[in-house]
């Protein structure tokens, strides 16, 4: 099962993390905004009553003159307005402002802050004696005040919220786009690409990356490359003795024809022949291996045929029995590598010549649809075997027996270029034969 | 035919000499590109066998310098290299034909024959030479429809004269085509084939022209 992308882990993690925080600082600024909005307004109070100490002398001097004025100057009846009183030692308001209640408020005669429910009163003694200065504030007021205040210092930040996500993301994508054409890099990187990385500048984080992955595809390249000169120089070093080995079995074969040795000597040329194309094929398949995964050549395969064509036209048992026929344009370009191909295409037509019936033609269909067929005469062969014929040292029959490895090479290298090895028996429309379909894939 | 040899693996080109021989073609075989360069220079040779990885260099540069010079010489390569890189290479510097180590001695025979039809004008596979048929493929000659046993060397006398149709054929150039380096000549082993063939096809299969040698008569 794939996990979560690291981009959306990221914007997740960053935006509930930006979340928590913003939500911290909000309730944080909100408990210091209430504060201080409590501070701010008790102190008002405050100040209210200490300039109404002077006039508390007054109003007792004359107090229906000191209560018009106070009418007067006071006239509000606003509910949020602050209301104030003047008490007098037995509890008779002396003095109040309009809006203040007609009964003193209900709190004890000491200096300081008292809440009831619909006010908050400041008691502050007054100048004469037994008087009390008391200021209220409405409740509804400091509570409207305190709830603008809050609205003010968080509203602002709880709105920068989904602002900060639409960044986050943005940032986010924004420094993955590195790392991810790095990754883009790197997914094209398979068996058929193994150049290096192009420098792009990439962040100092993602350079060790890079230059760890190139050395791991140098690397790679070294040791495929080593193969392949390992297989062709095998190829020359075990061919050479061995064509001398099979030379001079011929010519004593030859000579003891007469002899009761002469069957022995035969014998012993076709086991040098056997071993030396088994030789042959197990080079092919490493070949095959380490080649198919090198090079990605533009390659017209119909050149390849061409100079197979004219090779095996040259052999006595093909002859003209090799067919060839275009149905494609001028040209049938894949990607591969050339003698790599090459061995595809000549396993192809070795089998066709060896398990084919020598009175039949062995035809090359090169259809439009990027597919080679090659098709040659022989008894049906049964559904079941087909499949196990592209498997390692599995054959088809035992007469004219080869290694059992030319499919499987052919498969292989099918497989390693994206393309596909079909076999089919009988051939469509005939009651026999036996036909191979190659399907490249699309150049690119 | 006179074939050179140029192979660097002893029993390889020994057996391949010996081989090659017995089909009567007389065969100079050297393991080194420096003595076959001097070879090449001085003997008219009828078709080369060339290996490409010699101790003395590629045998590849050594075609193109023999086709640079406009040496029209019929190779075969024998290589052990059997890739179609390898194959494209090899024909593209001048090579008529490319056979693959291990390869059967019968093989070689053969290459070189098509070789040598394809170059001296033997694509006619038959040559009627009054009542003699030549079947050059399958080297069968024919006295009015009977066909005749022709020794390896008697069939490659006939096979020098008819390859030079209409010319006349020096002596010296019949044992240059026969013999190779080395071998033992008698003075008389031309004129004692002649007479072979001579008892064989008929006395007017052969004509003498006096001092110059021999052509087919008609």
């Amino acid at each position: 099962m794939a996990g979560r992308s690291l981009v959306s882990r990221l914007i997740w993690m960053l935006a509930s993390s930006m979340a928590a925080l913003w939500l911290l600082g909000s309730v944080a600024a909100g408990v210091l905004t209430v504060f201080e909005v409590h501070e701010r307004l008790d102190d008002a109070i405050e100040e209210v009553a200490q300039r109404l100490l002077p006039a508390t002398y007054d109003a007792v001097q004359q107090p229906q003159a000191m209560q018009q004025m106070a009418r007067r100057l006071v006239a509000t009846m606003d509910p949020r307005a602050l209301a104030y009183q003047i008490v007098g030692p037995a509890g008779e308001i002396v003095m109040r402002s309009e809006n203040a209640p007609e009964t003193p408020f209900p709190v004890p005669r000491q200096a300081g802050f008292h809440d009831i429910p619909q006010y908050r009163v400041y008691s502050q003694p007054a100048a004469a004696d037994g008087y009390f200065i008391e200021v209220g504030e409405p409740a509804i007021h400091r509570t409207e005040s305190l709830r603008r205040a809050v609205a003010l210092t968080v509203g602002p930040l709880l709105l920068f919220l989904p602002l900060s996500w639409f960044l986050i993301r943005w940032a986010v994508f924004r420094s993955m786009r590195s790392l991810d054409r790095l990754r883009s890099e790197i997914g094209r990187r398979d068996g058929s690409n193994l150049s290096q990385i192009p420098d792009m500048g990439r962040p100092t984080e993602l350079a060790p990356i890079e230059a760890a992955v190139n050395r791991l595809l140098e690397r790679l390249q070294r040791a495929l490359a080593t193969e392949r000169q390992f297989a062709a120089n095998s190829a020359h070093e075990l061919r050479t003795p061995i064509a001398a080995v099979l030379a001079q079995m011929q010519l004593l074969s030859a000579q003891l024809a007469a002899s009761p040795h002469a069957e022995r000597a035969a014998l012993i040329v076709n086991q040098i022949k056997g071993l030396s194309s088994l030789a042959e094929k197990l080079l092919q398949l490493s070949r095959a291996g380490a080649g198919a995964g090198m090079l990605r050549e533009r390659i017209d395969l119909l050149t390849v045929l061409q100079v197979l064509v004219d090779e095996f036209r040259r052999r006595e048992d093909v002859g003209d029995r090799l067919v060839v026929t275009a149905e494609c344009p001028d040209e049938f370009i894949v990607q591969g590598e050339l003698d790599v191909l090459g061995i595809t295409l000549r396993n192809l037509i070795e089998n066709a010549v060896r398990y084919g019936d020598p009175g039949e033609p062995i035809e090359i269909v090169i259809d439009r649809d990027r597919q080679i067929r090659l098709l040659n005469g022989c008894a049906v062969v049964p559904s079941e075997t087909l499949e196990t014929l592209k498997k390692p040292f599995v054959r088809g029959c035992t007469v004219g027996a080869g290694g059992g490895l030319g499919l499987a090479i052919v498969d292989s290298v099918m497989k390693q270029i994206g393309g596909s090895l079909t076999l089919v028996s009988p051939v469509m429309g005939r009651s026999g034969g036996f036909e191979a379909r190659l399907v490249f894939p699309e150049a690119i | 035919m006179r074939v050179l040899l140029i192979e660097d693996e002893p029993h390889l080109g020994s057996a391949v000499q010996e081989h090659v021989r017995a089909a009567g073609h007389a065969v100079d075989w050297f393991e080194r590109l420096e003595p076959a360069e001097h070879a090449v220079r001085t003997v008219s040779y009828d078709a080369l066998l060339l290996d490409l990885h010699l101790p003395d260099g590629r045998g590849l540069d050594f075609l193109r310098k023999l086709r640079r010079r406009g040496d029209a010489l019929p190779v075969v390569i024998l290589t052990a290299r059997d890739l179609v890189s390898d194959r494209i290479e090899g024909l593209k510097a001048g090579a008529d034909d490319y056979i693959v180590k291990p390869f059967d001695l019968d093989e070689v025979n053969a290459r070189l024959d098509a070789v040598s039809r394809r170059y001296f004008g033997k694509s006619v596979p038959v040559l009627q030479v009054g009542p003699v048929e030549l079947e050059w493929e399958s080297k069968v000659a024919r006295l009015d429809g009977r066909p005749l046993e022709l020794s390896a060397r008697e069939w490659a006398v006939v096979e020098v004269l008819g390859r030079r149709r209409q010319s006349t054929v020096s002596k010296e150039q019949i044992e240059d085509a026969l013999y190779a380096f080395g071998e033992e000549i008698e003075s008389n082993t031309i004129e004692v084939y002649v007479s072979r063939i001579r008892r064989k096809l008929g006395r007017d299969f052969i004509r003498t022209i006096r001092g110059l040698g021999y052509r087919l008569g008609d």
